[in-house]
């Protein structure tokens, strides 16, 4: 199982500086661009066995770092 | 429904409301002199005295360069005006034409035909009349730029309708720019076809110079650069559906003897001043020999035109030596070329 | 005809909204495309047969993918347990290549008519590097009006479909409707298939206040086109055409001048088709968001043009990103290089491409790629530069928060985007070149270049009064809903006031150039 922290650690490493709290908006805030979600997408399908497609892209599943992990967790069930 | 009504009505209130601003704002914006209502001097005409023109030309730069009636008054008495514009069209010649019979009633109106054909830029045929119908009917539109013209000295001035031009809407050029062109009237089997909207539009003037008891005279003004056999047959086709005569002075027949090499100031798009003396002489010809036209030189009510012919008279002899002068460099320009 | 044209405003959309608004709601849809189609009929003629096939493709890729759900939805219940992943699996691979095949045909039609000649050029300048190589041209084909929306309107449509985010249309004409819709087929904005067709197929009934804000909007539209842009044109044609003669303040007026320009006459043409979808109940998407007020490069692509943004970042490049090539790449560069490269350079690539596609949308030419290319550098090097800014300036964070600084990204944006349009005006690559060396050179001539200081005054006073409009947007004010609740003589003022402004002011007439356009050429 993963935790928050991996989903929040891989967060940092895309945007340095940003350490967001597990329900903190990400995507609303403009803390996270298109460009960073994609960073983050590539870092997310490198790290776990997943496959993300285009409709995953949704903002709902990058809305928070908990809302990720959700989405990590239900896709490696896939 | 009732919202429905009430909806509407409050629409046309405010169309109402919104159309004498309009108005207001067209009146307002248009130019204090009417030396300003219109391109070269065709303004002016509202400053001659009521009823005194008996011959009215219209048309567009071509006429404005290319007929003086000053002339006609100096040689046989006829009081005439060239109404003429730069890129007048048919439209804007039947709303102007209307609202000259408002103050004059020429028994004569000559009809300069360059413009059937002509058009400035490249829109289509539509939006130049849709812009040209605007442009009359919504005084605004015309003048709308004039608001660059306002001070806060003119600010609230009147209007002063009363200039008149001693030239009577002539303009003389006196600058020669040879036209190289040779034949242009050459036959090569087509017939240009009046667009359509034109052609509604010389309906109605035709129609109008019926009711106002004017005789209609079509003529063409010599262009080198812009007319064509083609287009003669254009026009004549509609003179003769229409009983009307037809003068087309680019025809070997109807030639008042134009040197392309002198008589242009601009390569024959128009005349100057020893082109134009050459066609007013020929069109005064034929209007002194066909129309019943009176000889005012010392009648009451038209002293004016005696002054304005004396000052003529003065200022075409300045005119015409200077445009000879021009002319003759020209041609032994060309002659040390050749 | 035009947006601006006596034709369209007093002539077609009367006609258009009297017969939609008295016709039974079923026929509603059809009085649109009625319309529709003879706004197009009336501007390309026989090229209309573009637009019939890409609706044509369209549908047909539709309809299929739809039965291949259907297909699946019905007998997989139906199979033994085992067959079920890999029946799942085939119909999959059917509705990959159904949807595969009608993107590349619109995206072939696409490419053909636009950027064969561009392509054709490309190769022979290759070719003639090598020895006995043919030379050879390609003609330009008419590019049909609309051609660069509408094809990717409609991949937009095959893609939705397939992603499952909307429904098939079922019949043709639906499809038809959504591609050739009048406000959108010119300049855009991009639609999307799933958000604008319930307004097409199903409108609301004609409403006092569809109707006029609707017309609102349109005359705010061309007080912005006719009275600010038609205007700065004289001067942006004068310094653009003539490059060589101008430098120094002329030069950088004039390209002040193009982006007011562009700005005005772009975001007012949008003012007038939004408007006048409006009076239809349809509200296409919008494609502005006070761009200006930007504080990167970034931000300012999600604020201008925003629904070509879109369409290239959902439809490009997160695919781009996501596909297995991409992938492949990432795996190599985590191999190879580090687990940051394979995060960063695959993004990298995909916005390079992305930016690149931009650039060419607009035109077939290397002068476009190099304006994609110029955004993506300034992106790239910006996020390259960000640890090493981190490190000299820790206290960057907390100073970007504050205010002033904030202008300071707006102004640093701005001047940036202007040099963006400087390129994307400039008659070719080397006149761009050109440009940019004379900026340092001064100019002793009079600013006052097709534009007298009255005209200069008009356009001055025409940009203050849209920065205030954006201004009142960006804080949250719907201006129209508030105009129409103040007092009745305010509001006929204002209204008024705003059309004997177009009429006054507007730059048409004998005075001025004919401008047609912008986006319309695209």
């Amino acid at each position: 199982m993963h935790t928050i922290e991996e989903i929040i650690a891989m967060i940092e490493e895309v945007k340095p500086g940003l350490h967001p709290a597990p329900e903190e908006e990400l995507v609303k805030s403009g803390k996270l661009d298109s460009v960073d979600i994609m960073s983050l997408v590539m870092a997310l399908t490198g790290e776990f066995d997943i496959e993300i497609t285009p409709l995953d892209l949704k903002e709902e599943n990058f809305r928070t770092p908990q809302a990720i992990l959700a989405m990590v967790q239900r896709l490696e069930e896939e | 429904m009732k919202s429905c009504i009430k909806h509407i009505l409050h629409v046309t209130a405010f169309l109402l409301v919104l159309a004498m601003a309009v108005f207001l704002a067209g009146h307002y914006l248009m130019p204090h002199s009417n030396r300003y209502l219109s391109g070269y001097t065709a303004g002016g005409i509202l400053g001659e005295d009521f009823d005194t023109i008996d011959v009215l030309v219209m048309g567009d730069s071509n006429a404005a360069q290319g007929i003086s009636p000053m002339q006609w008054y100096c040689d046989s008495g006829v009081t005439g005006y060239t109404y003429a514009s730069g890129w007048l069209s048919v439209y804007n010649i039947y709303y102007r034409l209307r609202s000259i019979y408002e103050e004059q009633s020429p028994k004569v109106v000559v009809l300069c035909t360059d413009v059937v054909y002509s058009r400035m830029g490249d829109e289509t045929e539509l939006q130049a009349a849709i812009g040209d119908i605007t442009d009359e009917l919504i005084p605004l539109v015309r003048f709308h730029d004039n608001w660059k013209d306002l001070t806060w000295d003119n600010l609230l001035e009147e209007h002063d309708y009363s200039w008149r031009d001693t030239n009577k809407g002539f303009t003389p050029i006196t600058t020669v720019g040879a036209s190289m062109r040779g034949d242009y009237m050459y036959d090569d089997g087509s017939r240009e076809p009046i667009p359509l909207l034109v052609r509604l539009y010389l309906d109605r003037i035709v129609k109008l110079c019926r009711d106002h008891d004017s005789e209609l005279l079509l003529i063409t003004v010599p262009a080198s650069s812009s007319w064509n056999l083609a287009r003669h047959n254009g026009i004549q086709s509609f003179a003769d559906e229409n009983g009307l005569t037809y003068l087309d002075y680019n025809m070997a027949d109807t030639d008042p003897g134009i040197n392309w090499k002198t008589d242009t100031p601009d390569g024959g798009s128009h005349l100057n001043v020893l082109g134009a003396q050459k066609l007013t002489a020929a069109l005064g010809t034929y209007l002194t020999g066909h129309y019943a036209l009176e000889d005012h030189r010392g009648q009451s009510g038209f002293e004016s035109w005696d002054q304005d012919a004396a000052a003529y008279t003065q200022s075409m002899t300045d005119a015409l030596a200077q445009n000879q002068q021009a002319a003759d460099y020209q041609l032994s320009v060309l002659e040390q070329t050749a | 005809m035009s947006y601006n044209s006596f034709i369209y405003l007093f002539g077609f959309l009367v006609v258009a909204w009297l017969l939609w608004a008295f016709a039974p709601q079923k026929w509603r849809p059809g009085v649109l495309l009625g319309a529709s189609l003879v706004f197009y009929f009336a501007s390309t003629k026989r090229y209309i047969v573009y637009i019939l096939l890409a609706a044509a493709i369209a549908w047909g890729v539709g309809l299929l993918l739809g039965r291949l759900d259907a297909l699946q939805a019905d007998t997989r219940p139906a199979l033994p347990a085992d067959r079920r992943k890999p029946f799942k699996k085939e119909v999959g691979a059917l509705k990959k290549m159904a949807v595969t095949g009608g993107v590349a045909a619109m995206a072939g039609i696409l490419l053909f008519v636009k950027y064969l000649p561009f392509g054709a050029r490309v190769l022979s300048q290759l070719m003639e590097s090598l020895p006995g190589s043919p030379v050879f041209t390609v003609p330009t084909l008419v590019q049909p009006m609309g051609l660069s929306f509408f094809t990717l309107m409609a991949i937009s449509y095959m893609v939705d479909v397939y992603r499952g985010s909307c429904k098939a249309a079922e019949r043709y004409w639906q499809v038809l409707l959504f591609l050739s819709f009048w406000p959108h087929v010119v300049e855009g904005p991009f639609d999307r298939y799933g958000s604008l067709s319930p307004a097409l197929l199903d409108p609301p009934p004609p409403s006092y206040r569809n109707l006029t804000f609707g017309i609102q909007r349109i005359v705010w539209g061309l007080f912005k086109k006719m009275v600010i842009a038609d205007r700065a044109n004289m001067y942006v044609k004068a310094t653009f055409d003539d490059w060589t003669q101008y430098s120094g303040a002329a030069t950088a007026l004039g390209v002040l001048l193009y982006t007011l320009q562009l700005y005005a006459e772009f975001s007012g043409c949008m003012d007038i088709v939004c408007g006048s979808a409006e009076l239809f109940g349809v509200h296409p998407a919008e494609n502005f968001r006070q761009p200006f007020f930007s504080a990167s490069v970034g931000e300012f692509w999600r604020r201008w043009h925003i629904t070509l943004g879109a369409w290239l970042r959902e439809y490009v490049f997160q695919p781009l990103i996501l596909s297995k090539p991409m992938q492949k790449f990432a795996r190599l560069c985590r191999d190879k290089v580090s687990p940051a490269a394979a995060r960063q350079w695959p993004v990298w690539t995909g916005l390079g491409i992305t930016w690149a596609l931009i650039g060419l949308w607009h035109g077939a030419g290397w002068l476009y790629l190099l304006y994609g290319l110029y955004y993506f550098a300034l992106q790239w090097l910006g996020e390259l530069a960000e640890p090493a800014l981190l490190r000299v300036l820790p206290r960057l964070p907390v100073w970007r928060k504050a205010r002033p600084y904030r202008l300071w990204q707006v102004l640093r944006t701005f001047v940036l985007v202007n040099f963006g349009m400087l390129l994307f005006r400039a008659n070719g690559v080397w006149a761009a070149v050109d440009m940019l060396r004379s900026l340092t050179v001064p100019y002793t001539g009079s600013l006052l270049i097709k534009l007298d200081a009255r005209d200069m005054a008009v356009l001055a006073v025409g940009a203050a009064i849209l920065f205030a409009v954006d201004w009142l947007h960006h804080r949250g004010h719907q201006l129209r809903a508030e105009l129409a609740v103040r007092p009745l003589v305010l509001r006929w003022t204002v209204y008024i006031a705003a059309v004997l402004a177009i009429m006054i002011f507007g730059a048409y007439g004998d005075n001025y150039d004919p401008a047609a356009f912008i986006y319309a050429q695209f």
